[in-house]
């Protein structure tokens, strides 16, 4: 008798602890769509090589504009998680574009070689499409469809390891 | 958060605890649960200010959290931290010296609500110190004041962006950190005035004691 109460008692814990566990995993990480959906503002920036980047010509995948700063903590933390997700979605029709903004290449390119970031990086130096997009504080992201509409946008940085939140982005990804 | 540690504290203290673990009340478990997210996601409650830990430089760190999943920060900058960031931004000494001994905070915002919409302005907070309210020196007041001492365009965007965002937004999920000004000379001591949005409905609170940093040498 007394083995089946700690059994139960244990068991009730363990659930107590895991739907608290999961609920904080879920609300910490999702990606909410926008009420108002928005042509993404264009642009044409210089990648890491010197190449100008069309955001048009990313038009048919869904793309995730990043803006960042090299002495952004949170930037920093979640660009790791961001280089993880992109090498598992890449062959989705998936592509991260990450702005930086205002930094000199020298500054940035030994940083993100530290990194092994490869995933495209764009250099935004006089801040000028960070205002177009009206962007509050950095890090944020948009997402945006294959007509290359604002469906998602996210303030502040995420764990995009996180499983919750790679969960919600492959659902974007598949949606037609 | 501080709500269920508190339940659970107040359980444990009247036995409720070990009793609902002796299966005579298993029922309550569900009613438990039930009452945590009430007491996290409830908008009505009285926001909670917690107090003090100390940073890995020595600085401490306020923390205010709502019963709605609200959550303030502010950490203390020593202003060598302030000066040797904006200095190494093409900032003069004098400029970087300027803004780093006018007792500046990391102020984070995290909207861990489950549904509301959290909007900031911090044109409407209040430095209250010897009964008197002051505004915050905003982002855009700095920037006049680097226009003038001829900072770089560099320089004041790298300002702009480490910056607390003036008007905020946020989704569940968002969050936010940035630089914000008491200008109050290092050492002083003030109550910080905090208003925000939550689903368009006002809350206040008031941040009893805090302190600017003390201008000391990090390193020697």
């Amino acid at each position: 008798m007394t083995n089946s109460i700690n059994i139960v008692r244990q068991s009730l814990l363990i659930l107590f602890l895991l739907g608290w566990g999961i609920y904080a995993v879920a609300a910490g990480n999702n990606i909410r769509p926008l009420k108002n959906i928005l042509p993404a503002p264009s642009f044409a920036l210089a990648d890491l090589d010197g190449n100008i980047q069309h955001l048009k010509d990313y038009r048919g995948k869904i793309v995730a504009v990043n803006f960042w700063a090299s002495w952004c903590p949170p930037c920093r933390k979640e660009l790791p998680s961001m280089q993880r997700t992109y090498d598992a979605f890449k062959n989705k029709d998936f592509v991260i574009l990450a702005i930086n903004v205002g930094e000199k290449w020298d500054t940035v390119a030994p940083f993100l070689d530290n990194l092994s970031i490869k995933f495209p990086v764009l250099f935004d130096s006089k801040s000028k499409i960070i205002e177009q997009w009206k962007v509050l504080g950095l890090p944020s992201t948009f997402i945006l469809d294959r007509k290359g509409n604002i469906t998602h946008r996210f303030n502040g940085g995420r764990d995009w390891n996180n499983p919750g939140f790679r969960k919600a982005l492959l659902k974007i990804i598949k949606a037609k | 958060m501080y709500y269920f540690k508190s339940l659970v504290a107040r359980m444990i203290k009247i036995g409720l605890l070990n009793r609902i673990l002796d299966y005579k009340l298993l029922f309550v478990i569900p009613i438990l649960m039930l009452e945590c997210g009430c007491a996290i996601h409830s908008s009505n409650r009285i926001t909670q200010q917690r107090l003090i830990e100390k940073g890995p430089v020595g600085a401490y760190r306020w923390v205010v959290e709502s019963p709605s999943g609200v959550h303030f920060q502010f950490v203390q900058r020593i202003p060598d931290q302030t000066r040797a960031f904006y200095m190494a931004r093409e900032f003069s000494t004098a400029a970087a010296n300027k803004y780093a001994t006018a007792c500046i905070f990391q102020a984070i915002l995290n909207n861990n609500s489950k549904n509301l919409v959290i909007k900031t302005d911090l044109s409407s907070w209040r430095v209250i110190q010897n009964g008197k309210k002051s505004p915050l020196p905003l982002e855009r007041d700095w920037q006049k004041i680097w226009k003038k001492m001829n900072i770089s365009n560099s320089g004041r965007i790298a300002f702009r962006w480490s910056q607390f965002p003036t008007i905020q937004i946020d989704k569940p999920g968002d969050w936010f950190q940035g630089m914000t000004a008491a200008n109050l000379p290092p050492g002083s001591k003030f109550d910080l005035y905090l208003k925000w949005y939550e689903n368009d409905k006002p809350r206040e609170a008031v941040i009893h004691k805090l302190q600017c940093a003390d201008d000391r040498r990090l390193v020697k």
